[in-house]
């Protein structure tokens, strides 16, 4: 199990890297994260918003990057199905970087929901060109990351398969 | 009714706010808009229908220094729905939303959208807290400038005529249309320093 704190040291992290564009739709696997984005202060090089469906945070970003900020798209697997669109037909085909942070729901024996999802997770990410890795420690994952995204200007994924 | 044109209309937008940032929906609006007469201000989306919304409020709040008009189509504007109380609530006032209404998907062959649901946009737009939401016929009447006048969010829905043709795809690529945007954004704030970012 990793630290409680691990999700609000992640998007410390990715603050660090100047991502400054937070959107997304909560997991309970991701509850520490968004913590820390409900409770940005004012004075914070970064701002977050609360979308209503993954592919609003998706295009969100977008519009984000247009007048120069660097975004981040937080959601569970579920959302990926929602936002695969809205990746295929503009960030991937318009080259804009972004981190995608995805709870990996069903990578193991979960709820039936996530079933499907969960193990499809890799294979889509695979076969759209969207380079991922699961998070193992918060440091190796963002620097990857942030190295990956604006080297090819595209998405890429962080999975993360516990609650953080 | 005699409905305009959508070349009509979105000429006379963009002779309103020759200074905008037009950010519009994927199939004929996006076409039409390029016939405007092309430049780093428009930004078209080629595909993810119903992203045009969501693309514009991240633009108006992150670059709270220009004028951001979304040209919606009423399929692209129920399928974006879901997002006017995020625009109500995020409150940019730099932000138009226009809804270009057909009664159809035109650009996939005319087939009909949600019935009547559109008789419902301008309520739907100040339910979800757009403090100005009206309803014009003509893009030219007095009313339209005198909205854009106002701090938004505002929505406006345009009845629009059937085209009587078919404007040719967007020409820049992709990658080119986020180029040329994002230097023209940069530029507007290098000449313009002190914005605050939300
Ligand atoms: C997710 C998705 N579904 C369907 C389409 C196909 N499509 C492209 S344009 C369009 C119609 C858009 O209708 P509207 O916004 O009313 O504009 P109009 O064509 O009438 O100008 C459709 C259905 C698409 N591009 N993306």
């Amino acid at each position: 199990m990793p630290p409680r704190e691990t999700g609000a040291g992640l998007v410390d992290e990715l603050i660090r890297e100047r991502w400054d564009y937070f959107s997304g739709v909560p997991c309970s696997l991701l509850k520490g994260a968004f913590s820390r984005l409900e409770n940005l202060a004012a004075d914070e090089p970064a701002s977050y918003l609360p979308a209503p469906r993954e592919e609003v945070a998706v295009a969100a970003a977008a519009g984000a990057y247009l007048a120069g900020r660097n975004p981040v798209v937080l959601m569970q697997n579920s959302g990926l199905g929602y936002c695969l669109n809205t990746l295929t037909s503009l960030l991937l085909i318009y080259r804009i970087p972004l981190v995608l942070i995805i709870s990996w729901r069903g990578h193991g024996a979960d709820a039936v929901e996530h079933v499907v999802i969960g193990e499809a997770i890799p294979r889509l990410l695979d076969d759209v060109h969207i380079a991922h890795r699961v998070m193992d420690d918060v440091h190796g994952a963002v620097s990857w990351s942030t190295a990956k995204a604006t080297e090819t200007r595209r998405p890429v994924a962080i999975l993360v398969k516990e609650a953080i | 009714m005699n409905e305009a044109s959508p070349a009509r209309v979105l000429a006379e937008l963009v002779r309103a706010l020759p200074d905008a940032l037009f950010v519009s929906t994927c199939g004929y609006l996006s076409r039409d808009l390029q016939q405007v007469g092309d430049g780093p201000n428009f930004f078209y989306l080629v595909g993810s229908m119903g992203a045009a919304l969501p693309v514009g409020l991240a633009l108006a709040r992150c670059a709270q220094r220009e004028r951001v008009v979304v040209i919606d189509g009423d399929g692209s504007f129920l399928m974006g729905m879901n997002c006017l109380p995020l625009v109500g609530a995020q409150a940019p006032a730099n932000l138009v939303h226009v809804v270009m209404d057909n009664g159809m998907h035109e650009s996939t062959g005319g087939q009909q959208t949600a019935g009547n649901a559109c008789r419902g946009v301008t309520a739907a737009m100040s339910a979800g807290g757009y403090p100005h939401a009206l309803l014009v016929e003509d893009v030219a009447d007095p009313v339209v400038r005198e909205a854009l006048g106002k701090p938004g969010p505002t929505g406006i829905h345009l009845p629009i005529a059937p085209r009587e043709a078919i404007a040719p795809r967007i020409a820049p690529e992709p990658e080119e249309l986020v180029r040329r945007t994002r230097k023209l954004i940069a530029n507007n704030r290098s000449n313009h320093p002190g914005e605050v970012g939300p």
